[in-house]
């Protein structure tokens, strides 16, 4: 009797935490609907000119400058073979930053070389802001797809770096005491502990590399002519067709929000025994 | 009042008879000092102590008492500072074969199954092949704690006093003489707890185990001691011995009986002369 009398004084203050009526609605509903909303008002605010149309494309022009570019995209045209230019690009990225990530992650965790030699380094090239040495990666590599790889594995691979880092060092301690009891060899440790222990961090690093990749290659773009998406942004922005440079982020970012849920459901599988979440927990 | 040095010479003077076997484990005058940020600390000072073979022995102290730093000097992990130090008469220089630990936490890897996890000491030290060949020996002991059909779950399936006693299984799959205890159930609830620890002590008897068990709790050390070490800080230190003379079988009931509290008795006073040392 008392547990029940207690469990109701304690909801009203409950309620007043949480907004009862958003928190009724379903999900999906509560996102589409608010997103028409949003659609509306910008389509709204350039419609009766509050927002000039040179510096805000409708967004009814936006949806109609995207059919147009996925329509090129999926019939194989220039948007196509762009397109499949800066992907390549941001693959390659990821490929590398992955390993790089990894094997420096694993050096600075591992070793006390990385420890003491390695990272300080790491860390002031973490400070520095990378997008700068765009132009310089154009001098050293040209205008080909090299310096735009480059620059996607400049930025991209930190986080894989740190979070591989973080996950070897932050193995248990119970767990670390057991396998001394076990005499595990070092390299026993590595691969029965240490490495599976940090496959969670791995994966949170990769899925923060994939997006981050996309964009240094769109930067190296940006600043290095060729091929690739970032080039019809370019030029589309010099033309003042936002609305077309508004279709192209917009294809970009469902691009990166797919690579970012493909790595998490191999996650899901690889390290199986952690339920995953969308976004990470730990790291 | 008897003084500490005397206390210890007692604690030394437990040694085995002459024809009797060889102590499990042997310690002599063992100091350990840890140095951090320029402060040198005292874990342990003049220890000494004799564990019998089969004998079920109990550190129980406060914490900072050094308590676990022996058993991990035992374990070979750690190195003392001065002093001797014998497992099965051989000087402790690393981990002993004899042993088989058992912490807090069950460490058990979750990406492994219960049965893969068990035969991991195995896989160890004799590679795969040895371990799959262990598999009978697994389901001999997942019966022997009462899990005889988790062996394929995986770790996390279990609660955790079924992943403690996975725990007691991988301990025992290389058949240790010594069994070291750091607080095995301190993370249990009360009444798992107490479950555990008969069926610990029912272990060690049926294989005729040596066991080291670390705890803060004086009714758990005077239900599984034959012997406890009771242990005080600055500096971690064995204040005395009490001599736990109850009969071997024992079920949670023998803690209502005269005897029972008598030994907790002892042993409460033990510490808190020795707290009262630590104060002044």
């Amino acid at each position: 009797m008392s547990a029940s009398a207690s469990q109701k004084a304690a909801q009203p203050a409950h309620k007043a935490l949480r907004d009862p009526f958003l928190e009724r609605i379903p999900s999906p509903i509560l996102v589409g609907g608010s997103l028409i909303v949003l659609l509306a008002v910008w389509e709204f605010v350039v419609v009766i000119g509050w927002v000039p149309e040179l510096v805000l494309p409708r967004a009814s022009d936006t949806g109609k400058a995207l059919v147009q570019v996925l329509g090129n995209l999926f019939t194989g045209g220039h948007v196509w073979v762009n397109f499949k230019v800066t992907m390549e690009e941001a693959a390659l990225g990821l490929f590398f930053a992955g390993i790089i990530g990894f094997v420096v992650g694993a050096l600075i965790a591992e070793t006390t070389f990385g420890k003491r030699v390695i990272q300080p380094y790491m860390v002031a090239l973490y400070a520095a802001p990378k997008v700068a040495l765009a132009p310089v990666f154009v001098a050293w590599f040209g205008f080909d797809t090299t310096p735009k790889v480059v620059m996607a594995v400049t930025i991209a691979f930190f986080p894989v770096m740190v979070d591989t880092a973080a996950g070897l060092a932050g193995v248990d301690e119970d767990a670390d005491k057991m396998f001394a009891t076990m005499r595990a060899s070092r390299l026993q440790r590595f691969f029965k502990l240490k490495l599976p222990n940090a496959l969670p961090f791995v994966f949170a690093g990769l899925k923060s590399a994939a997006v981050l990749s996309l964009i240094g290659a769109l930067v190296a773009e940006f600043s290095g002519g060729g091929r690739g998406i970032g080039i019809l942004i370019q030029t589309a922005s010099l033309r003042f067709d936002l609305d077309v440079v508004f279709a192209y982020v917009i294809l970009l970012s469902v691009t990166a929000f797919a690579i970012y849920w493909l790595i998490d459901q191999i996650e899901r599988r690889v390290v199986f025994w952690r339920k995953a979440g969308f976004i990470p927990t730990e790291s | 009042m008897i003084s500490v040095s005397d206390q210890q010479m007692e604690g030394a003077g437990t040694m085995p008879a002459p024809g009797s076997p060889p102590p499990a484990v042997s310690i002599r005058n063992l100091d350990r000092t840890f140095t951090r940020d320029g402060n040198t600390i005292q874990a342990l000072s003049g220890v000494s102590l004799d564990v019998a073979p089969g004998e079920f022995v109990v550190l129980l102290g406060p914490s900072g008492c050094g308590k676990s730093t022996l058993l991990n000097i035992i374990a070979g992990l750690l190195p003392p500072t001065s002093g001797t130090i014998e497992v099965a008469s051989h000087a402790v220089t690393g981990v002993p074969d004899e042993i088989g630990m058992m912490f807090q936490k069950p460490v058990l890897l979750p990406w492994r199954t219960v049965r893969d996890n068990i035969v991991l000491p195995i896989e160890m030290s004799k590679g795969r092949r040895a371990a799959k060949a262990a598999q009978g020996r697994v389901d001999e002991l997942l019966d022997l704690v009462g899990l005889k059909s988790f062996g394929d779950q995986m770790p996390n399936e279990l609660s955790g006093g079924m992943q403690q006693r996975a725990a007691i299984c991988r301990m025992l799959i290389n058949e240790p003489d010594i069994l070291l205890l750091d607080e095995p159930f301190g993370a249990l609830d009360e009444f798992t707890r107490e479950h555990m620890n008969m069926q610990m002590l029912d272990l060690t008897h049926r294989l005729g185990r040596t066991a080291i068990l670390v705890t803060h709790s004086i009714s758990e050390a005077v239900f599984l001691a034959d012997r406890i070490a009771v242990m005080c800080a600055r500096p971690g230190r064995i204040m005395g011995i009490v001599d736990v003379d109850l009969p071997k079988d024992r079920t949670p009931d023998i803690a209502t009986s005269p005897e029972f509290q008598h030994h907790v008795e002892a042993a409460r006073d033990m510490l808190k002369r020795g707290h009262a040392m630590e104060m002044t």
